[in-house]
This record gives structure tokens, sequence and C-alpha cells, in this order.
């Protein structure tokens, strides 16, 4: 209770903070948010260079947003954040006329390694389980890979990705446990 | 493969991420946009009463709203009778009187405990309601006769409780019962060379009086009470208080 009080506190404090046009509390936010949304962008678009410059639209609609609106349709930053991914992923694909489709293929988006001091055979085995998992996700539905990067890879709480999809908190369970199995059938499969 | 092993490797996808040079160069980007169109630094002051207003906002919350709210049900119905242990039975104020007595003797869970508490707001109720009754001025005929109603209905309260009550209520100092001192006869504590000590004890106040004599002093307070000599009858409860 304390913790989840202190989150909400500072959560309040950093909306306020921004809807009073506080740029040092914005580069913070997007310090603590930039890698998240790019990855959820990401398995979205399955492009690098998309996925970039989304994120970068992300975080400016993001800025308009909170000195534009009074802010209690989100109860966190966080969630805020997705909605407008989410709906600038929409805009973007009906804006180019482009059809909204997912390779995760692009040869130059290399894992990067980031602690040096593990060992290279566990980090091989860790690099292939990634590129597989990598390559099974786009072959899930949308909306089960999408909410699979919001708990599992993003980890975002249930009422979060309630909030964000706009679904109830039961049927996010129920999602994510359909999604879990689906992506492990898939992995299963590859396996024989 | 189970489930947990399955999110643990999802969560090694974390491990993709933009490159740390565009991440930079998108960072002073923005900071440029955004500083364009109006942002600002915050003055301390300003921060100030941010801080203030999420400290508000966040205690506004619906846990934190219901546990304050417990807090004040809890703190009202163990100590508001203390608040309103002054209100008289003609004062509209009565009522929230009578409901902190109940409230207050269902947070006692010892039997004896309550009964001896019910006793003494019924002796002080009846008191309250004699104290009204002796004013001359308080002429309301239908009030009258609903206190006179009370007064027997607390004055029972007491009797059936004193009876249930093993141990007896203490009396007051003022009480003529306890006006006679008493010798005791101690054959262990301060002898004297002959081996035989007496202590005489003080008229105390603590002097304890047995269920009958309790009965007799309410059933006295409560033929003065008909008789309306209020004020007698009023001094006759202080005996028992």
């Amino acid at each position: 209770m304390p913790s989840s009080l202190a989150k909400k506190f500072k959560d309040k404090q950093t909306l306020n903070r921004l809807k009073n046009k506080d740029k040092e509390v914005f580069i913070r936010v997007y310090d603590d948010f930039a890698g998240d949304i790019y990855r959820f962008v990401y398995f979205k678009v399955g492009h690098v260079e998309e996925a970039k410059d989304l994120t970068s639209m992300v975080f400016l609609k993001t800025w308009n947003h909170i000195q534009n609106n009074s802010l209690t349709s989100s109860s966190t930053l966080r969630a805020l954040l997705y909605k407008i991914a989410r709906t600038s992923i929409v805009d973007y694909y009906r804006e180019t006329g482009s059809k909204l489709e997912v390779s995760l293929d692009d040869e130059d988006n290399h894992l990067e390694i980031l602690d040096e001091t593990h060992d290279l055979e566990g980090d091989v085995d860790r690099n292939a389980d990634l590129l597989r998992i990598k390559s099974k996700l786009p072959l899930l539905k949308e909306e089960y890979r999408e909410i699979i990067v919001l708990k599992f890879v993003n980890d975002l709480e249930i009422d979060e990705i309630s909030e964000v999809t706009g679904k109830t908190k039961g049927n996010v369970r129920v999602l994510l446990h359909r999604s879990l199995s689906a992506l492990k059938d898939l992995l299963e499969e590859d396996q024989k | 493969m189970t489930d947990r092993d399955l999110i643990k490797k999802l969560g090694n996808l974390k491990e993709i991420k933009p490159d740390a040079s565009w991440l930079k160069a998108n960072r002073a980007s923005l900071y440029t946009q955004i500083s364009n169109s109006g942002a600002t630094q915050l003055s301390a002051w300003s921060t100030f009463v941010i801080n203030l207003k999420s400290v508000l906002k966040t205690a506004s919350a619906p846990a934190v709203a219901l546990t304050s709210l417990m807090f004040v049900l809890i703190g009202s119905s163990a100590y508001g009778h203390l608040l309103l242990s002054n209100t008289k039975p003609n004062q509209s104020l009565y009522i929230a009187r009578e409901l902190s007595e109940k409230a207050k003797l269902t947070t006692i869970l010892n039997t004896e405990a309550r009964e001896k508490m019910a006793s003494q707001f019924a002796v002080n109720n009846a008191q309250d309601i004699a104290t009204v009754l002796s004013d001359p001025n308080f002429n309301n005929t239908q009030e009258i006769e609903k206190l006179n109603v009370k007064f027997n209905e607390e004055i029972n309260v007491v009797r059936k409780n004193v009876a249930k009550l093993e141990k007896p209520l203490t009396l007051n100092s003022a009480s003529p019962a306890a006006t006679n001192s008493d010798e005791v006869y101690s054959a262990t504590l301060g002898k004297d060379k002959n081996g035989v000590s007496i202590a005489g004890t003080e008229n105390n106040s603590t002097a304890s009086l047995n269920t009958s004599t309790t009965t007799k002093i309410l059933e006295e307070a409560q033929n003065l009470f008909t008789e309306k000599k209020f004020k007698e009858a009023i001094d006759k409860i202080d005996l028992i208080k």
C-alpha cells in the first residue's frame, strides 16, 4: 500500500508538472519510457525506422495531449503513453495508406548484449531463444502479440493493460492465457 | 516448456531497444521542439504548489479516503460520548449521545464490563432527565410525559444490570450508608506486642453497596421522582454513581 501510494503520488506529480510545461520532467519521462514505447511500437509495425519515427511522434503527441486535456481520462502516465502509441500507429497507417503488417525480420535490428560480463555460452543460448520467439511472434494474432508485449515484455499491470486496450480486466486475463498457449504451441511445433 | 519458462524467455525481449545514438539525438530534438512550444523550467514555488496538489489528489484516492473514514467512525464511536456527555435529554444532540453510548457499548467485549458501563450510562441519563424536569421553565407537557417514561426505563436498566452483576457498584463519598466508620481486625498485619492489632478504616469513597441497597436507593429515587422532588431524586441517584 505505501509503495503504491508513493507511485501514485509520483505519477500525479509528474502529470501536474507536465501540465505546467515543465520540460525537465518531460525529458525525464522520455528517458524512462522511450525504450519501452519503442519496443511496443516495434512489435506492432515490425520495422526499426518506422518504430523510431512513431516513438518520436508518440512523445510529441503526449506532450501536446497533456497541455490540451484535463488528464482525467488516464489513471497513469504510462497508460497514457501506450494509448497514444496505439492510436498513433493506426493514424500513421491510415495517413500513409499502408497496410498494417508485421515482419519483425529486419536484418538491421541486431540484439544488443547489455552486460558483457555474461558467459558467452549462456548468451548464445539466450540469443537463440530470443530469435526463435521473435520469429514466432508475428505469426500470432495482433491482439495476442500486443498483450504479450504489454504484460511480459514491458511489464504493465493488468489495470494498465485494461485501460490501454479498452478491455475489461477479466478479458485481459483470458487473453493473456490464450496468447501464451498460442505462442507455446507455435514454439513446440517448431521444435518438432 | 512451462508457462514460467516462456514468460522468462519473453522477458529477455527487453533487450530489443533502439540504438543509443538515435535515443540521444531524438532526445535533443524533442527538447528543442517542446522548448519552442512554450515549455519552461518551473520555479521552486510552482514546484511546491504542484507537490502539495499531488499529495492532496493522492490522499483523495478511494482507499485513502475509506481508511480515513474508518478512523473517524471508530474514533467517534469510541470517544464520541465524551464530547456529547453534556447534552441534555431535551436537546436535539441527545440522540447522538444515545447512539454514541450504544456504539461505545458494542466495542466492549467483556459482558460484565459492558453491563457496568450500561448501568453507568443509565444512571447518568436518569439524573439528566431529573435535572431537566427540575427546571421550572420547562413546561412542554408532551416532552415531560416522554421523559417520565424514559426515566423509569433508565432506572429499570440499572436495576436489571445490578441484579446481574455479582460485584456491587461503588458508593459515592456523599453516601449516608458509608458515613459510619468501620473497624477491621487483622490477625496478620501490623500486630503489636500483644499479637493483636486494630486498624480503623477511614470512611472512604469506595466502600461498596450490595445489590439490595442499590435496589432500595433506586426505588427511593423513583418515588421521589414520581413526587416531583427532582432535586432529591438527583441526590439519591448520586449515591450509586
